[in-house]
């Protein structure tokens, strides 16, 4: 009987995977936290750098900052990290709104029209998860020039929607696939084409499915690095990643101000998290776990 | 299906198809030709060489070389990473309170943008004032210190740990969705029965969780196959290529090199690799399944 009531309750919960119990509280604490220092400690070297001035920093590069300096942020205003600020809000714009969009025009049919075909259009989809960005690398720079749009913006939306459609398309059809029958029948009796079907039946129902499919587009693009660096020449053209590998390369000796880049470009992904934590892993999980 | 219906079907699917179709099948089959040519770029002439770039290629040292390193990345990823991955899932499933505030601090190195992450660790693993070379030094070990990703026989190894700080907490989270979803009755089932936390969690937690360990395997091998970003910024693929990657000597070839026929057949390679363990991964558990029906079936 001890062995059930343990086995219930919110402490207790959690032991269940664990096979320590006795020691369990202080070892976990330990154990819990040298892990946490392991986590974070790159993270706090980033964000104490970026608040010394670089002579501090060459004198004390690890411990906490003596006098706070916010020099390296006001300089930043300065340099070009603006213009690749915005420019990786453009492209992740488009990007998610373009394969979000996308991918619900082809989730309705491949979920509610019966025909022999899905299934091979499914796995045509899917094959596209596996595809590593390189193998596609070569012939997207020759395609870029001959559309004319070699060292622009629009030269990442083509391959950021594609590689990101496979997922998003998967994702959405196993969830309109669960819409009710008798949503569609109701609406259909009132007259409702296709178009009206998936505006007023389909996506108002599709809020979770499609948050699921924009976070995982978002995390992609954001940090999206070798297209960008393939299909753009020019420096005003630069995304994020790029602009700070660019950084790097011209303020290695003022490793804080670098450092102020670095949190800038962190800070997005940060809020995003806080503000949608549950939504950003259960995106992650759906994205990972597709297949099962 | 009636045809009006197949026409709207086919109406609905094909602005995805096109993008599809343009941005990745075609490019996946273009680089298929071009690995039979020899070619310098677009305003040159493509000469057709057929099988010269594979003869060459299972001759090039530095291509069995990044193999080698990829096939470390690969296995490390699953032994090493995905261990520590379910490591801190467990450690947060096992907080008294405040889950979400662990699960936060263990992801963010899978929050950052990898190009952070490779800056910040070239910093770290810097001889001067990198933090490893400090903390060496603090505590009496300083004769340890040395220029990590500078020297061959340990730049590997510093970009490895790196890959697997990054990584190991996004597969914490999946395996934390897996936890969750496992039936607390089971356990009480294994404790009725008398089993030790140890056996409850190798008898019943690993195989339930075995699915999910298929799966993030499979991804593993995708991202060890493809994995570029971190090796690109942190060492280039040295030095003397003791970090090349397929993907940093693809690139390498294709851009630097301009050897756009060659670099393409790089490609090619990663394509079947990838191609062919995820098959094998996907037949392997399909029957293990299979003959764990057939013994639940006695």
């Amino acid at each position: 009987m001890t062995a059930i009531t343990t086995a219930r309750g919110q402490a207790a919960q959690g032991r269940r995977f664990l096979p320590n119990i006795r020691f369990a509280r202080v070892g976990w604490y330990v154990l819990a936290g040298v892990t946490a220092v392991f986590s974070v400690f790159p993270f706090a070297f980033m964000v104490t750098g970026s608040l010394k001035t670089s002579g501090e920093f060459l004198a004390n590069p690890f411990l906490l900052p003596q006098a706070l300096t916010f020099e390296n942020f006001t300089n930043l205003i300065a340099s070009n990290f603006g213009r690749y600020f915005l420019n990786s809000i453009i492209v992740t714009a488009v990007g998610v709104i373009g394969t979000v969009v996308l991918a619900i025009l082809a989730a309705y049919p491949l979920s509610r029209f019966k025909t022999r075909l899905n299934t091979p259009m499914m796995l045509l989809f899917l094959a596209g998860i596996m595809v590593p960005v390189h193998v596609t690398l070569i012939p997207s720079y020759v395609l870029t020039q001959q559309l004319g749009l070699y060292d622009s913006l629009p030269a990442l939306f083509g391959p950021f929607i594609a590689f990101n459609l496979p997922v998003a398309v998967f994702v959405l059809t196993g969830f309109f696939r669960q819409i009710p029958e008798s949503l569609f029948d109701a609406a259909k009796i009132d007259g409702a084409g296709h178009w009206q079907l998936l505006r007023n039946v389909v996506i108002p129902l599709s809020g979770p499915a499609i948050s699921t499919v924009s976070i995982i587009t978002f995390i992609f693009v954001w940090n999206e690095f070798v297209f960008a660096l393939v299909l753009l020449s020019s420096g005003e053209n630069y995304p994020i990643p790029l602009g700070l590998n660019a950084f790097y390369g011209q303020f290695r000796v003022d490793i804080p101000g670098l450092m102020a880049a670095l949190v800038v470009a962190t800070i997005p992904s940060l809020i995003f998290y806080l503000a949608a934590q549950e939504r950003v892993v259960a995106g992650l999980a759906a994205g990972a776990l597709r297949g099962e | 299906m009636r045809v009006r219906d197949r026409a709207v079907w086919a109406a609905f699917l094909l602005p995805a198809l096109a993008v599809y179709a343009l941005f990745l099948i075609y490019p996946v089959i273009q680089s298929g030709v071009l690995s039979f040519t020899s070619w310098a770029g677009p305003g040159r002439a493509a000469t057709v060489v057929g099988l010269e770039n594979y003869t060459e290629l299972l001759a090039d040292p530095v291509f069995w070389r990044a193999m080698g390193n990829t096939a470390l990345l690969l296995f490390v990823s699953i032994v090493i990473q995905l261990p520590i991955g379910l490591g801190l899932a467990l450690i947060v499933a096992t907080a008294a309170r405040a889950k979400r505030f662990w699960r936060a601090i263990y992801f963010i190195p899978t929050l950052m943008s990898t190009v952070a992450i490779a800056i910040l660790w070239r910093l770290i693993y810097s001889p001067d004032f990198g933090i490893i070379n400090g903390f060496l030094r603090a505590v009496g070990l300083g004769d340890l210190a040395q220029g990590w990703l500078g020297q061959s026989s340990t730049a590997l190894a510093a970009v490895l740990a790196t890959n697997i700080w990054q990584w190991a907490p996004f597969y914490m989270v999946i395996y934390l969705a897996a936890l969750a979803g496992i039936n607390g009755e089971v356990y009480e089932a294994a404790a009725l029965d008398g089993a030790t936390p140890w056996q409850r969690f190798w008898y019943v937690t690993l195989p339930l969780l075995k699915p999910v360990l298929i799966t993030t395997s499979i991804l593993s091998l995708a991202g060890s196959i493809k994995a570029f970003d971190l090796v690109y910024i942190m060492t280039g693929g040295g030095p003397s290529s003791s970090t090349e990657l397929l993907a940093t000597y693809m690139f390498r070839q294709g851009f630097d090199n301009y050897r756009l026929g060659y670099a393409s057949t790089i490609a090619v390679v990663m394509f079947l690799i990838t191609f062919v363990l995820t098959v094998l991964v996907i037949v392997q558990s399909n029957r293990r399944n299979h003959a764990d029906e057939m013994r639940g079936a006695k």
